[in-house]
């Protein structure tokens, strides 16, 4: 009936079994709204709720705001309620959208609520404001949030991994506790931390350690046009999270939990005993020097009469494992919503001490005070503890000196002294676990976070934010006392006992903002408006003293123009503390426009056969600032012997970046086939460098000081697709993207042509044209065959032996030096890409991500590539199997690797011999999911999950990880296979 | 309601005026606020010495150690750099070269605020004042023949400078020379009785 009345002015009502039809004349309703409203008396609205596709929705809760008093829908979809006054209703229904609607002026209100996945999917969150996505004419992308909920991570960075074109996360390692990788959105285009912005609800704060249990959305701001609203503070891009909130007129327990376990897959294999002997004999025999391991030995070492200890082995006690409990307990009726989170998180790290646990607790409301006044507020706590060794105590220590045993070496006397460790070089990694002693650290963070917001008409409100963080860390060392003997039994080392702890300083971020939000449809609803006005004031405050402010004027506007043409503009101006007096403030203007061409006339045949549902082009310019970087580091700092400490700078500013991007959606088939290209440069200039060489008539003591330098440029493009169907009881998408980025020095120091060459390394260099990240080195032309090749070249570093690298004279000058090096290659990830697959059979899902990187140069420095660990007196560690299988002998003069040696060596200087391929495609994340629709009364969409991340890898890289360089030893990077369930309860 | 709005809005407009934005480093102490009296001129006068002349466990500043970067002698340990240069393996960054034209450079840039700001510590004895003054100008011009016999032409430059002025052109070595020994000169007439013989050996 609701469908074939709709389009007439006949209204129906249903008493028992008869329908009532009847004729509704406008006059008649406003009259009737008129006498009721001037007598103040009762008033009945009614209507009815549908979904998108008219079909009626039963038992649809409707209640008035700020009141406890309400009503639901019957089988058919209707309602009616009696009111005193003109109130807010609130319409609400498991998997839609809320809805509320103003009585004022109405009787009949028919509502149609969205699905809230695709409520989600349709609008996004600036920050600020919420927009429809048809009317954006900017560069935003979102993350499915569903997905990541069910895969075992504990830090939210890695969900950036091959989620989202244009974002690289680049993962070292698994170790509890620590951060996976850095994120980067669109390269790196600063000398400073290039992190994004995260804002979590309004607040500044870090990805790290937030629960994706208790987040709603996320949405990653890439072009100018849409990070230019965060200002000085959106050059590296942004990160918007909105955390969940509960829903009008249900309670509900969403629970979801984990049991994950780890294991390592980057192993490095090094050679055993027999062969590490042989190696070394090798070594001395060409170094010249005497050979220590005899015929005798190695023969012993062969039958298992020597040692041959697996170090890594021993230091890997157990199996790494975690499990993750979270539970969302939210409800709301008329007077508000509130939604507590709870998450709880432990990981158990590879020996027996070292883990983490984190318990967070988020409580968010919604506080209906009065009808068009609201009240948003949020409470969250967090406590992540650390558990790390006292020695070594960043986790990957433990691992570097386990990589500088050898396999001769072991871990303890054969005799009858309990517990008698043996020491090589004052170590043993073994003894480190269990007599090194522990080292907790504990990580506080607490936040409340009120926004009140006003309706002072229903498309005008005003919203005010004030919110507090927290942070609060400490740590606690102990260790007991532990004598160590020699082989005879005799005292040579102790332990001694230690006990303390240390509180770090803590910081307190305050932010004050107010916002005045219009949005209205104008020129009878073919147009719409969407404006934004405010200000906001930040406050961070270190325990030492040390204070950051921030101010901010800010206005957007977005104009939809018949959802044909769009334009997005935005000024901001932010004042930053960090920056000298009269170069604080910046000015940040950004302007897009979009076309909707889909909407056009002339598009409507394509459109309506339905080949073509979406196009959209769009093209922005902004500017946008960075001034992610220390306080104070315009200021003088003098000594007490008159040293100029720090070099006053007193035009010390912003980092700048122009930005522009142009860009298409693109959906056909109705939808099925969805498809998004943008290309974009950043020019990013007035770069600070913190340790800039200054001119020693400053009489500083350190001649350096930061310096507004350099200009870098970053060019990429990015294209997604996705193709989504269903057939019959199956559906199915595959998505895929691919990008790149690629960034050049524009300016290296005053003027364009300048070289700047950083301190304290000559691996690296800046001139006009080589990307910011670099490596220089030498070119090299294979190895010195032997004694009398050697003596005929004439340019080679002093001490050359046979089997050394043969560098290349670039300038013929007849000397290997500095002035040979030449640009190598940079260690970028390019033609970044991934897939995704994710099918739905019945109740069975499986989803897949792949993620690999096109095209990378990772460096093999370290004991990953070298056949010692170099540093100290050089001779320490085993080669690797891979190396000694791939090096110079007199038989093998094209080897890849040169000899083996031992002591100082030509060998180590960064050269093309050390970089090697990194370039991988790898299954980040496969997960099979079977879900209950209901099981009993209580329980509703109750999924059980299996998910395996990392655990195939398809690569050529010669180290052990190819999202990692080099080095000498770090803690396992891991595949992760784990078992879970969710279920809504109640 | 309507109250609060006007406070929010009046607060923001405020409390974006700049001395919301002027933070000073609590760690860090000026130039003017360490430059006080007797004991900060006699302090700078004695650093001034130490860190190029007087200290006997800085290798690379002993005057033995300057003669071994001659082909005289040369030095096997990696931290005195002679290999390096016997190589060519350096660049402008080099840390060799703190010994050799930036210890001289910046001690001139430090010299010269010390010299121009002689005047405003508090001393009992004017006196006092002179004789420290007379040092610090004598250190520079000390500074300047070292650096001109190893280099020949250097920046000349007398006063302070700042992150901008410090960028100078290299004044030729005669013009330094000549420069020089009259303010040498200037320097021992204005030094009080009893701090230097340069009278007797005047007559």
């Amino acid at each position: 009936l609701n469908n074939i009345l709709r389009a007439t002015n006949i209204r129906y009502t249903m008493e028992g079994n008869h329908i009532i039809l009847f004729v509704e004349t406008e006059e008649e309703s406003a009259k009737e709204e008129k006498v009721l409203v001037s007598q103040q008396q009762e008033r009945r609205i009614y209507g009815v709720v549908t979904d998108k596709d008219g079909n009626p929705l039963p038992y649809v809760t409707i209640l008035i705001k700020g009141t406890t008093k309400g009503t639901t829908t019957d089988e058919n979809g209707l309602y009616e309620l009696n009111i005193d006054e003109d109130v807010t209703l609130i319409f609400s229904y498991l998997g839609f959208k809320d809805y509320e609607v103003s009585t004022k002026g109405k009787t009949r209100i028919d509502v149609v609520l969205l699905d809230e996945s695709l409520a989600l999917d349709e609008v996004v969150v600036t920050g600020y404001n919420v927009v429809e996505r048809r009317h954006l004419a900017s560069s935003i992308e979102s993350i499915d949030v569903n997905k990541i909920v069910t895969r075992p991570f504990a830090k939210l960075q890695t969900a950036f991994s091959g989620t989202v074109p244009g974002v690289t996360m680049l993962q070292g390692s698994n170790l509890p506790g620590d951060v996976p990788g850095n994120l980067y959105i669109r390269g790196v285009s600063t000398l400073q931390n290039a992190q994004p912005l995260v804002i979590v609800d309004g607040i500044e704060q870090t990805l790290n350690d937030i629960d994706p249990n208790q987040i709603e959305s996320i949405h990653i701001l890439k072009d100018a046009a849409a990070a230019s609203m965060y200002g000085s503070r959106g050059a590296n891009g942004v990160i918007v999270i909105e955390t969940k909130r509960g829903t009008t007129g249900e309670f509900k327990v969403n629970v979801n939990s984990w049991f994950a376990m780890n294991q390592p897959i980057d192993l490095p294999k090094f050679v055993n005993s027999a062969d590490f002997m042989r190696l070394r004999n090798e070594a001395w025999s060409i170094q010249g020097q005497p050979l220590l391991y005899t015929n005798e030995d190695i023969r012993k070492a062969e039958n298992g009469e020597l040692p041959n200890t697996d170090w890594l082995d021993e230091i890997m006690e157990r199996t790494a494992c975690a499990y993750n409990a979270t539970a969302n307990i939210s409800g709301g009726a008329g007077v508000g919503t509130f939604n507590l989170m709870l998450g709880y998180l432990q990981e158990y790290g590879l020996n027996n001490i070292e883990g983490t646990n984190k318990f967070s607790a988020r409580f968010n409301t919604n506080i209906n005070i009065a009808d068009r006044f609201v009240l948003l507020a949020d409470f969250y706590a967090r406590r992540l503890t650390v558990n790390r060794l006292r020695a070594n105590n960043d986790g990957h220590g433990l691992y570097q000196i386990a990589w500088r045993m050898n396999p001769t070496q072991a871990v303890f006397y054969d005799d009858t002294i309990p517990n008698h460790y043996m020491l090589h070089n004052e170590m043993n990694p073994v003894a480190s676990i269990h007599r090194g002693g522990t080292w907790d650290n504990v990580h506080d963070e607490s936040i409340i976070n009120l926004r009140p917001r006003y309706y002072i008409t229903d498309n005008l409100n005003i919203e005010g934010n004030v919110s507090y963080k927290l942070n609060k860390s400490a740590s606690k060392w102990r260790r007991e006392t532990t004598k160590f003997y020699d082989g005879d039994g005799k005292p040579v080392t102790v332990w001694a006992h230690e006990a303390s702890s240390e509180q770090g300083v803590s910081q307190s971020l305050l932010t004050g903002r107010a916002l005045l939000n219009y949005e209205q449809n104008v020129r009878h609803d073919k147009d719409k408006i969407y404006l934004i006005g405010g200000a906001e004031a930040m406050s961070l405050v270190y325990t030492d003293y040390r204070e950051i402010t921030k101010a901010s004027f800010y206005a957007k506007l977005n104009y939809s123009f018949e959802n044909r043409y769009l334009l997005e503009t935005t000024f901001r101006s932010d004042g930053s503390s960090k920056f000298a007096p009269g170069h604080q403030w910046g000015f940040f203007p950004s302007f897009s426009l979009g076309w909707n061409v889909h909407n056009e006339k002339f598009m409507n045949s394509i459109t309506s056969s339905g080949l073509l549902s979406n196009l959209k082009l769009r093209g922005s310019w902004g500017k946008i600032g960075n001034e992610n970087v220390e306080p104070y580091l315009w200021q003088e700092i003098v000594n007490m012997w008159g040293w100029t400490m720090r070099v006053p700078n007193p035009d010390f500013s912003w980092e700048k970046q122009e930005q522009w991007n142009i860009g298409f959606d693109l959906g056909l088939l109705k939808n099925k086939l969805a498809l998004t290209a943008d290309i974009y440069k950043k020019h990013s200039y007035d770069l600070i460098y913190s340790d800039f060489p200054v001119p020693p008539l400053t009489g500083s003591y350190y001649l350096t000081s930061s310096v507004n330098i350099g200009e870098v440029d970053n060019k990429g493009w990015e294209i997604s697709a996705k193709w989504s169907d269903k057939i019959g009881d199956f559906s199915y998408s595959i998505g895929g993207m691919l990008f790149d980025n690629k960034n050049k020095v524009m300016k290296a120091g005053y003027n364009p042509n300048d070289t700047l060459i950083f301190k304290g390394t000559s691996d690296k260099i800046w001139y006009r044209g080589i990307p910011i990240d670099n490596y220089y080195g030498f070119e090299t032309n294979g190895y010195f065959k032997d004694k009398a090749e050697i003596e005929a070249t004439q340019a080679k570093f002093p001490n050359t032996l046979p089997g050394d690298i043969k560098y290349v004279d670039q300038n013929g000058d007849g000397v290997i030096n500095d002035k040979d090096r030449v640009f190598l290659a940079d260690p970028f990830p390019h033609y970044n890409y991934s897939l995704t697959i994710d099918l739905q059979y019945k109740n069975w899902d499986l989803n897949v991500l792949g993620q690999g990187v096109g095209k990378r140069t990772g460096r093999l420095n370290g004991q990953e590539g070298y056949p010692v660990y170099v540093g100290g007196s050089n001779d320490l560690g085993a080669p690797r199997q891979y190396y000694a299988d791939n090096r110079w002998t007199p038989e093998t003069p094209n080897s890849r690797f040169p000899r083996v040696w031992t002591g100082t060596s030509t060998n180590t200087y960064l050269s093309d011999v050390w970089l090697s391929d990194a370039s991988f495609f790898r299954i980040k994340s496969l997960q099979l999911g079977y879900s209950f629709p209901k099981i009993g009364a209580h329980f509703r969409n109750v999924r059980f999950y299996f998910n395996a991340e990392d655990f195939l890898t398809f690569t050529k890289w010669e180290g052990l990880e190819p999202e990692r360089d080099g080095g000498n030893g770090n803690y396992p990077r891991m595949a992760t296979y784990c078992l879970g369930f969710q279920a809504t309860i109640f | 309601m309507k109250n609060f709005i006007y406070f929010l809005l009046i607060f923001f407009v405020f409390v974006g005026c700049d001395d919301f934005l002027d933070k000073k480093d609590p760690t860090a102490t000026t130039f003017e606020e360490f430059f006080v009296d007797e004991e900060d001129l006699r302090r700078v006068v004695y650093s001034s010495y130490l860190d190029v002349f007087t200290n006997s466990s800085a290798r690379t500043t002993l005057f033995y150690m300057d003669e071994a970067k001659s082909d005289n002698a040369y030095s096997r340990v990696e931290g005195d750099h002679h290999q390096r240069i016997a190589n060519g393996n350096f660049n402008s960054n080099t840390q060799a070269f703190l010994y050799y034209y930036e210890l001289y450079m910046k001690h001139l840039g430090r010299l010269n605020t010390f010299i121009a700001s002689s005047d405003i510590p508090y001393v009992e004895d004017e006196s006092i004042r002179q004789k420290y003054k007379g040092i610090l100008e004598g250190l520079r011009v000390w500074h300047y023949f070292r650096l001109t016999a190893r280099w020949g032409n250097v920046p000349f430059v007398l006063e302070p400078a700042d992150l901008q002025t410090a960028i100078q052109p290299a004044t030729p070595k005669q013009i330094i020379l000549d420069s020089l020994f009259s303010i040498a000169d200037d320097i021992a007439k204005k030094l009080p009785p009893g701090v230097t013989n340069f009278a007797e050996t005047k007559s």
